[in-house]
């Protein structure tokens, strides 16, 4: 048995997308093709987040003025969950330990807070030469 | 194509008198960074009279924080102008979006059905 556990594809899907905004649409749709999600309110939440994080990843590209690519992973076993690396210089402790929106007057800075507020497990491995963020789809859906 | 799949649409409408407009945005599909350029151009067609603004935001599957960003652009230029402003949302995570925000007061959120 566990032989097979260790055959199957670690990775379902990979991804290798231009960092663009257009390739965070495209990585959503790619997602609601191949996960079934709970119910319509699920599946908005949990792109909400991925859009978020990869939206995080492209401005990182482009701040570095990087063309590398950002790569998202669905994996299906063992606990189905969606991966975004990016080739940035990684988050701060400071930036990943805030989690409340700014002044309501203020545009931007809250994208890892909506991240936080829809995927709780959300989890961040960041080091100089990048992030990744792991979203676990356990309550929002299922791999097809 | 399901209801996610569809692009994002916009659809304007006025009412009230001339000279004291009253008009509705209504935003339908992913309301992204993507489509936050179009929502910013529809609503740099907006009347300088106008009196009251409503955006409705209860047929979008995706609100993300640059589309909250144009809504806090648009709040400011038509505080500028004296035109009142509000946000309807109505889905759950539509709800969450605006209070994770915290743009509920800020943005006169309404939720219908709802104290």
């Amino acid at each position: 048995m566990n032989e097979m556990v260790d055959a199957f594809p670690k990775a379902a899907v990979r991804l290798e997308l231009r960092s663009t905004a257009v390739s965070v649409a495209v990585g959503r749709a790619v997602l609601r093709r191949i996960v079934t999600f709970r119910d319509p309110d699920a599946e908005s939440s949990f792109l909400i987040a991925f859009t978020e994080i990869m939206a995080n990843a492209v401005d990182e590209h482009a701040r570095l003025s990087s063309d590398a690519p950002i790569i998202v992973e669905i994996e299906q076993m063992p606990h189905d969950l969606v991966r975004v690396a990016d080739a940035g210089s990684g988050m701060n402790d400071e930036w990943l330990a805030s989690s409340s929106p700014p002044d309501g007057s203020v545009e931007r800075g809250r994208g890892l807070a909506l991240a936080r507020a829809f995927v709780g497990d959300i989890a961040f491995e960041s080091s100089s030469s990048g992030t990744i963020v792991s979203l676990p789809l356990a309550g929002f859906g299922i791999i097809r | 194509m399901s209801a996610a799949d569809e692009p994002l649409q916009l659809a304007m409408s006025l009412s009230g008198d001339i000279g004291s407009p009253i008009a509705e945005i209504q935003v339908v599909g992913e309301f992204d960074r993507l489509q936050v350029v179009r929502f910013d151009e529809t609503a740099r067609t907006l009347p300088a009279a106008l009196v009251s603004l409503t955006v409705d935001l209860r047929r979008t599957t995706i609100i993300d924080s640059a589309a909250l960003g144009s809504l806090i652009r648009l709040r400011r230029t038509l505080n500028r102008h004296g035109c009142s402003f509000q946000v309807v949302v109505e889905r759950p995570f539509q709800i969450t979006v605006m209070k994770v925000g915290g743009l509920y007061d800020h943005l006169n959120v309404r939720t219908p059905g709802q104290p």
